[in-house]
C-alpha cells in the first residue's frame, strides 16, 4: 500500500513537475508567432521616418509596397518627392523626379545609411522570416517594458546568407511581437538596437507601428520610423516592381 | 640659287610682317611641343601611381572579378594555395608578388562613418610591391606577422585620427553578413596618388581573410617586376601558371588604366586641334603675306616675265618666301617651345587645383613635362608644309599676271 502511495505521489508530482515544461513554448515556435505577426507577404504601408541627430531632426514620408521578394519606397514629403528605391531580389535601385533612367545601387553601397537614416540599404532589403535565418534559443525570461518576455537568441544557420550574424530579441509573451531587437556583427559587436515603441492589433495580427532604429556605431543619431497607415490586403499591380514602373 | 636669294631679299623688304607671320607658326609649335610634354607628364605620372599603388606591373585576378571589380565583390576570387605561390616565384624579372584582398567597408571613428576602400596585404611583401614606404609621413608600416592599419594622411585629418588611435572597420563577408574590425594605426602615408590618401586603408591580409570569412582567396594577386618588361611575364604566366585554369586572366597595369589612356588621347587629340587652329590662323598669315607681297611687286612681276622669266620661276620665289617663313617661324617655335620644355622638366607645373577638372588625372604631385623629340620633328614638319602649301595659291596668282598689265599697274 505505501508502495503504491509513493508510486502515485511520485506520478503526481512529475506531472505537476512535467506539465508546466510540456506546455512550454520552444524558441522555434515562439520566433514562428512573432514571424506570423511582424512577416508580411504583402502590404502597403503609409509611414514616416524621422531622423533626429544632435543637430536636427528630418521626418520624411513614405509609402512602401512590398510584395515576396520586392519592395518599393516611394517619397512623398515636400523635399524628397518622387525619389523611389526598388528592390527585386538582392538588386536595388533608386529613382529621381528629375532623372530619366534609375541607377542601380552599387553592392558597395548597400551597407550605408538609407536617405541618411540608421537603417542600412541592407536593412531594407531583409524580408525573410526570422525562422529561415536563424537557430534560435531562449536564454532567459525578463520583464522588458513592463511586460514579460522571452530573451531569445538567433545564431545564423549554416549556409545561410544574412545581414546580421546573431540577433537577440525580447519577445512580448502575450502579443509574439519583439519589444526590442539586437544586431550584432559577426565579431560579436553590436550595431543596431531597435525597440518597439508602438504596438497595435489588426484583426489577429499584432503588428509593430513605431520603432526606434539606433546605429551603435554613430552617435547622436536616431531614426524613428512610424506606421501611420498599413494594408495587409492590398491590390498591388506587379508592374510597380519592375524598372519601367520606376521611372 | 638666285630664285633664293630675291626670296630672302624680298622676304627681309617687309621685316615686321615677316616677323609677325612667323611668330605666329611659332607660337603653334611652342602651344604643341609644351602640351605635349606636359601631357606626357601627366600621363608618365599617373601610370607610376597606377603601378606604385594599385596594379604593380600585373595583376592576376578571375576574369568575371575583372569586369566587376569597381564594385568591390568578394566573389570569383583566387584560390592562393602552395602550388601558386610556388609558381609565382618563377615568374621572370619578378621582383615581389602579394596576394590581396580589396573589400568595401565604412571606416568609423565613433561619431561619424566614410565609405572607403580597405586593402587587405601581406605587410613584408607589401614594401616590395607597392611604393607606400618611402611616402610614409607618421608611424611605420605593419609587417607580415603584425596588426595594424595604415591610411592616407588627408583621410586620418578628416576622420580625427592619430597614429595609436584604433578605427573601426564597418563591411559585410563573403556571406553578406555585416562585421566589424577595430585595428590600432600604425602608420600614415601620404602618396602622389589621392585615391590612397582619401579613400584607402590598408590592414594585414591574414586579418582581412579572417574578417570576411574568405578562407584563403584573394581577390587579385599584384606583381611587381624589376623592369617594366610585362609582355615577357604576362606570357610566362599565360603559358605556365593559368594554362589549366580557363577563369583566371593576367592583365597589364596598361589595362588598369584604360581610362587614363582614353583622356590622354583625347589630351592628345585636343592638342592637335588647337596647335592646328594656330598653323592655320598662320596660314591665312602667309596667303596674306605672299598676296601683299605679290601685289606690292605687281610691277617688279611684270618686268621679270618681261625679261624672260618665267612663271614657274616666279612660283617658286613666292613659294620659297613662304617656305622661309616656315622656317623662321620653326626656328623661333623650337627655341620658345625647348625654353619652354625644358622649364616645365627641370622645375615643373604644379597642377593640383586643376587637375580634377581639366584634365581628370588623378595625380597630385608637381608635374614635370618630358623632352620628346618626336613632337618637335612632327610639328615643325608639318608647319613647314602648310606654309609651303599655303603659299602656292597667291604664287600662282601673282605668276599669271600679264606682263602688259602688270606694267600698266592694273590687278
Amino acid at each position: 500500500m505505501n508502495k503504491t502511495r509513493l508510486l502515485a505521489v511520485i506520478i503526481l508530482a512529475s506531472i505537476l513537475l512535467l506539465a508546466p515544461k510540456a506546455s512550454a513554448l520552444t524558441a522555434e515556435e515562439i520566433i514562428e508567432r512573432v514571424d506570423n505577426n511582424h512577416y508580411v507577404e504583402q502590404a502597403r504601408m503609409e509611414s514616416e521616418l524621422v531622423i533626429k541627430t544632435d543637430r536636427k531632426e528630418m521626418t520624411k514620408e513614405l509609402i512602401i509596397y512590398l510584395a515576396g521578394n520586392s519592395a518599393l519606397v516611394e517619397f512623398t514629403n515636400a523635399t524628397d518627392k518622387g525619389t523611389k528605391y526598388l528592390m527585386i531580389e538582392d538588386d536595388l535601385w533608386i529613382s529621381f523626379p528629375d532623372v530619366d533612367d534609375p541607377v542601380r545601387i552599387s553592392n558597395r553601397m548597400l551597407e550605408q545609411g538609407m536617405a541618411g537614416s540608421d537603417f542600412s540599404y541592407q536593412d531594407l532589403m531583409e524580408q525573410e522570416q526570422l525562422l529561415e535565418l536563424y537557430d534560435f534559443e531562449i536564454i532567459d525570461h525578463q520583464e522588458y517594458q513592463g511586460r514579460a518576455s522571452y530573451l531569445i537568441e538567433g545564431v545564423t544557420k549554416d549556409g545561410v546568407n544574412n545581414s546580421y550574424y546573431r540577433r537577440k530579441l525580447w519577445v512580448d509573451q502575450e502579443r509574439f511581437v519583439y519589444l526590442k531587437e539586437e544586431l550584432y556583427s559577426r565579431e560579436g559587436r553590436l550595431l543596431r538596437t531597435i525597440e518597439a515603441e508602438e504596438v497595435e492589433q489588426f484583426g489577429k495580427r499584432w503588428y509593430v507601428t513605431e520603432s526606434l532604429i539606433d546605429y551603435k556605431l554613430r552617435s547622436g543619431s536616431k531614426t524613428l520610423f512610424r506606421v501611420t497607415g498599413i494594408d495587409f490586403e492590398p491590390d498591388i499591380s506587379e508592374e510597380i516592381f519592375s524598372l519601367q514602373g520606376l521611372k | 640659287m638666285f630664285l633664293v636669294r630675291l626670296a630672302i631679299r624680298n622676304l627681309t623688304r617687309n621685316k615686321k610682317r615677316t616677323l609677325l607671320v612667323a611668330l605666329i607658326v611659332a607660337f603653334g609649335i611652342a602651344f604643341f611641343v609644351m602640351f605635349d610634354s606636359l601631357v606626357l607628364g601627366l600621363e608618365r605620372n599617373y601610370y607610376n601611381n597606377v603601378i606604385d599603388f594599385e596594379s604593380g606591373h600585373l595583376q592576376l585576378v578571375d576574369d568575371n572579378y575583372w569586369t566587376t571589380q569597381a564594385e568591390l565583390p568578394l566573389s570569383d576570387l583566387i584560390a592562393i594555395d602552395d602550388e601558386l605561390q610556388q609558381s609565382l616565384a618563377q615568374v621572370p624579372e619578378l621582383k615581389s608578388y602579394a596576394p590581396q584582398i580589396r573589400f568595401s567597408a565604412n571606416i568609423n571613428n565613433g561619431l561619424d562613418e566614410l565609405p572607403i576602400t580597405a586593402v587587405g596585404v601581406d605587410g613584408d611583401r607589401k614594401k616590395d610591391v607597392f611604393k607606400l614606404e618611402e611616402h610614409l609621413v607618421a608611424g611605420e608600416l605593419f609587417s607580415a606577422d603584425q596588426s595594424g592599419a595604415v591610411l592616407g594622411e588627408n583621410l586620418a585629418q578628416l576622420m580625427d585620427f592619430e597614429i595609436g588611435d584604433y578605427l573601426l572597420l564597418v563591411f559585410t563577408t563573403q556571406e553578406g553578413a555585416f562585421n566589424t574590425l577595430e585595428v590600432e594605426i600604425v602608420g600614415l602615408v601620404n602618396t602622389p596618388n589621392p585615391q590612397i590618401n582619401e579613400h584607402q586603408v590598408y590592414i594585414p591580409y591574414h586579418k582581412a581573410s579572417t574578417a570576411l570569412n574568405l578562407k584563403n582567396k584573394a581577390t587579385e594577386v599584384i606583381l611587381r617586376l624589376e623592369n617594366n618588361n610585362v609582355i615577357k611575364a604576362k606570357e610566362f604566366i599565360k603559358d605556365n601558371i593559368i594554362a589549366g585554369a580557363d577563369d583566371y586572366g593576367v592583365y597589364t597595369w596598361r589595362d588598369s588604366a584604360q581610362d587614363i589612356v582614353a583622356i590622354t588621347e583625347v589630351h592628345s587629340i585636343e592638342n592637335r586641334i588647337i596647335s592646328s587652329l594656330f598653323l592655320l590662323i598662320a596660314a591665312v598669315g602667309i596667303i596674306n603675306v605672299i598676296i601683299l607681297a605679290a601685289l606690292e611687286r605687281i610691277k617688279e612681276i611684270g618686268m621679270m616675265k618681261a625679261m624672260g622669266m618665267k612663271e614657274e620661276g616666279i612660283i617658286k620665289v613666292f613659294m620659297i618666301e613662304g617656305l622661309g617663313i616656315g622656317l623662321i617661324g620653326s626656328l623661333l617655335g623650337s627655341l620658345m617651345g625647348g625654353v619652354g620644355v625644358y622649364w616645365l622638366s627641370n622645375f615643373g607645373i604644379d597642377l593640383t587645383g586643376a587637375i580634377d577638372s581639366d584634365f581628370g588625372l588623378p595625380v597630385i604631385e608637381r608635374t614635370y613635362g618630358v623632352f620628346n623629340p618626336s613632337a618637335f620633328t612632327l610639328i615643325i614638319t608639318f608647319s613647314i608644309v602648310i606654309s609651303l602649301l599655303a603659299s602656292i595659291f597667291p604664287a600662282y596668282w601673282a605668276a599669271c599676271k600679264s606682263p602688259i598689265d602688270a606694267l600698266g599697274g592694273t590687278n
